[in-house]
């Protein structure tokens, strides 16, 4: 195990260091240049700044320049916010894009494991078509549509309904914005809808798949209630593909949170990331591209690890490496 | 008595209509017995000790008549809470293929211990080294330890024995395996069968044991049960269904084992022909079309089963006395 831990540890490294080499070089492919937009920058300001920049140095001289900072832990400073730091950009806005990715994950992933519990015990029933409806909707609708329906009934004519009701001010699905645990509901639920979609239909077939095997008919005929039998023979099976797609799946809620982030105004880093490419902040978008791969890396050797737990196969097989 | 199993009939709704797996079929077994079931391959073994346990799916499976009668009580009637206390504590099974019995995410020790706190209350710490103590009893090197190990760290034949041992932990009144040896090799097979027929003697288990192999059954059983398209056709004692087999279909059995041991290659085809399908099983006896002694009125009504003699029952219109006299072919024939 121990090993096996140190080896997937320096692939994890060396993969950082592809994303690092592949961004930072297509990249500079990009037609355009920092500080060419629309308005015209004077010919000596815009040398002076590529030379703040270190812009005027070769291509592969920037290269591991930048790579030797990065060592260091630095990720320059921001070419469009003067004076700010990308790593103080990052502190500053992703604990809320974060906020909102871990409820929106921990939703999709609890409720997507209940529904699709639910509906491979009670298979082709009234639960089952309404688990795989919900499915289906959370994986053909993009969050976008969920977020802007959700803020339209829910946030508009529910809000005004109760107010007309009760007559108070009180919302309990604001429209936008990132302030009160009220506020997180409404993008929490569009982010992780298509996230519970995906685990419910996994765990379904995953289930129903556990459900068929061999020893779920041992266990039975070894008198254990039916309770037993589910709890503890079938889903802890069934979780384990759940489990491999836990990697990804953050990926996708990760990376997710920008159109949400959009469309409920809230103060995320996503906000940034689309920018940065707009404005060819090169700084920016190496280090924030740096930082999700990194932190995806990081969310998958977790996810490697904890399987490895769970499965005693990929332990021992694994181990022998 | 322990088991009385009465005109049992056990039907499979598929959409291709009505599978009649089971027919009607009736035994009997006293406590501390060896029965043995044999019979092709989808003859209705599996689901006719499987209803015993009531372990087959219900839908798409239906028992739609019979009784079966454990120590008395009819199983049948029983509640699904009464039924879990049945399985695993009064009768309890060992199933063909070692590989895919056992929950590869749960150790060795904890699945046998799971019965045991189930059904005798046990501790878990306690259950743990009862389960040591059983997986010592099925000849499991090493039990202490491997109790802590999860089955892939098993080989077949050592999983076996875990599943006898799951079996055996409460000590049940009734064992039943199907084709228990089946999936393993030839030389661990014989091992297993001794296993069993030593732990059969020590604890006085009555057995159900199904195997296509006749050489297993006369080596462990007592009472014999040939089945046929979800009929018995001949039961009876180890020795009158062996020396005096009266249904053409027993004597091909024999004819077929006599010639494995000549040439191994042959056991797939023992019998010309194949067995009826259970969608549409014919009017009259189901071997008909396989018999070499076949009459006209073997394709018109079902034979009822006959005593022969104590308790050799046969179910062949060649028993009636109007039949003509045929004798059993001789055996190194074939
Ligand atoms: N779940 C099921 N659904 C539909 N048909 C079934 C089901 N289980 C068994 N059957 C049918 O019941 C019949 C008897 O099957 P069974 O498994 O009892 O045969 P068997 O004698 O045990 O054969 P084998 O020696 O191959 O194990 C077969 O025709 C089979 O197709
Ligand atoms: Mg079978």
């Amino acid at each position: 195990m121990v090993r096996y831990i140190i080896k997937r540890f320096l692939i994890s490294i060396l993969t950082v260091w592809v994303v690092i080499t592949a961004t930072f070089f297509l990249m500079n492919l990009m037609p355009g240049k920092p500080y060419t937009g629309e308005k015209a920058i004077p010919k000596a300001i815009q040398e002076n700044l590529n030379a703040k920049y270190g812009l005027d140095q070769p291509l592969i001289t920037r290269y591991f320049i930048y790579l030797k900072n990065v060592s260091r832990g630095d990720l320059g400073m921001s070419m469009t916010y003067k004076n700010r730091e990308v790593s103080e950009i990052i502190r500053d806005n992703f604990p809320v894009s974060a906020d909102l990715g871990i409820r929106s994950l921990i939703f999709g992933v609890i409720a997507g494991l209940f529904l699709g519990v639910i509906s491979a015990l009670k298979h082709n029933r009234g639960w089952d078509s309404f688990s795989m409806l919900v499915a289906i909707i959370g994986v053909s609708l993009p969050s976008f549509i969920i977020g802007t329906m959700l803020q339209f009934g829910l946030g508009l004519k529910f809000s005004a309904f109760i107010k007309d009701l009760f007559n108070t001010d009180f919302q309990l699905f604001p429209i936008a914005l990132w302030e009160s645990p009220w506020h997180k509901i409404l993008p929490s639920f569009a982010l992780g809808l298509a996230s519970l979609a995906l685990v419910a239909r996994l765990m379904r077939t995953s289930m129903l798949d556990v459900l068929n095997q061999d020893y779920i008919r041992t266990a039975k005929s070894k008198g254990l209630s039916y309770r037993t039998v589910v709890m503890r023979h079938t889903i802890r099976n069934a979780i384990l593909p759940v489990v491999t797609i836990l990697g990804p799946l953050s990926a996708a809620v990760l990376t997710g949170t920008f159109v949400v982030e959009n469309i409920f105004a809230i103060p995320g880093l996503g906000k940034h990331f689309v920018q940065s490419v707009g404005m060819y902040d090169y700084t920016m978008i190496m280090g924030l591209t740096l930082f999700y791969a990194s932190f995806l890396i990081a969310v998958n050797f977790l996810v490697d690890i904890l399987y490895g737990i769970i499965d005693p196969r990929i332990r021992l097989a694994k181990g022998k490496i | 008595m322990l088991l009385e199993v009465k005109d049992l009939h056990v039907s499979f709704h598929t959409y291709a209509g009505e599978v009649k797996a089971v027919r009607g079929l009736s035994y009997t077994l006293n406590k501390g017995e060896v029965l043995a079931v044999v019979g092709e391959s989808g003859c209705g073994k599996s689901v006719s000790v499987q209803t015993v346990l009531r372990l087959i799916p219900i839908p798409p499976g239906e028992i739609k008549k019979g009784e079966i009668l454990l120590n008395g009580r009819d199983v049948l009637k029983l509640s699904e809470k009464e039924m879990q206390k049945v399985r695993g504590n009064e009768v309890s099974m060992i199933f063909q293929d070692p590989m895919t019995s056992l929950n590869p995410t749960m150790t060795i020790g904890r699945q046998i211990a799971e019965v045991l706190t189930r059904h005798q209350g046990m501790r878990r710490v306690a259950a743990m080294e009862k389960a040591i103590e059983i997986l010592t009893l099925v000849e499991v090197p090493n039990a202490r330890e491997r109790a802590h190990q999860y089955p892939h760290e098993f080989s077949g034949g050592m999983r076996q024995r875990v599943m006898i041992a799951m079996a055996l932990a409460c000590s049940p009144d009734l064992l039943i395996a199907d084709e228990p040896s089946t999936a393993l090799d030839v030389t661990i097979q014989a091992q297993m069968l001794d296993l069993l027929k030593g732990l059969q003697k020590k604890l006085q288990t009555s057995i159900i044991l199904i195997t296509h192999d006749l050489g297993v059954v006369a080596n462990i059983a007592q009472q014999v049960m040939i089945m046929y398209a979800g009929l018995a056709v001949e039961t009876g004692d180890l020795r009158e269904v062996f020396y005096d087999a009266r249904h053409p279909y027993t004597w091909g059995l024999m004819k077929s084992m006599s010639r494995l041991d000549l040439n191994r290659k042959r056991r797939l085809t023992p019998i010309e022909g194949v067995p009826p399908d259970l969608l549409n099983p014919p009017e009259g006896c189901p071997f008909a079309d396989r018999c070499d002694y076949a009459m006209r009125v073997c394709r018109e009504e079902m034979p009822e089963l006959k005593i022969v003699s104590g308790n050799h029952g046969c179910a062949c219109w060649l028993l009636h006395e109007e039949a003509p006299k045929v004798s059993r072919p001789e055996l190194n024939g074939g």
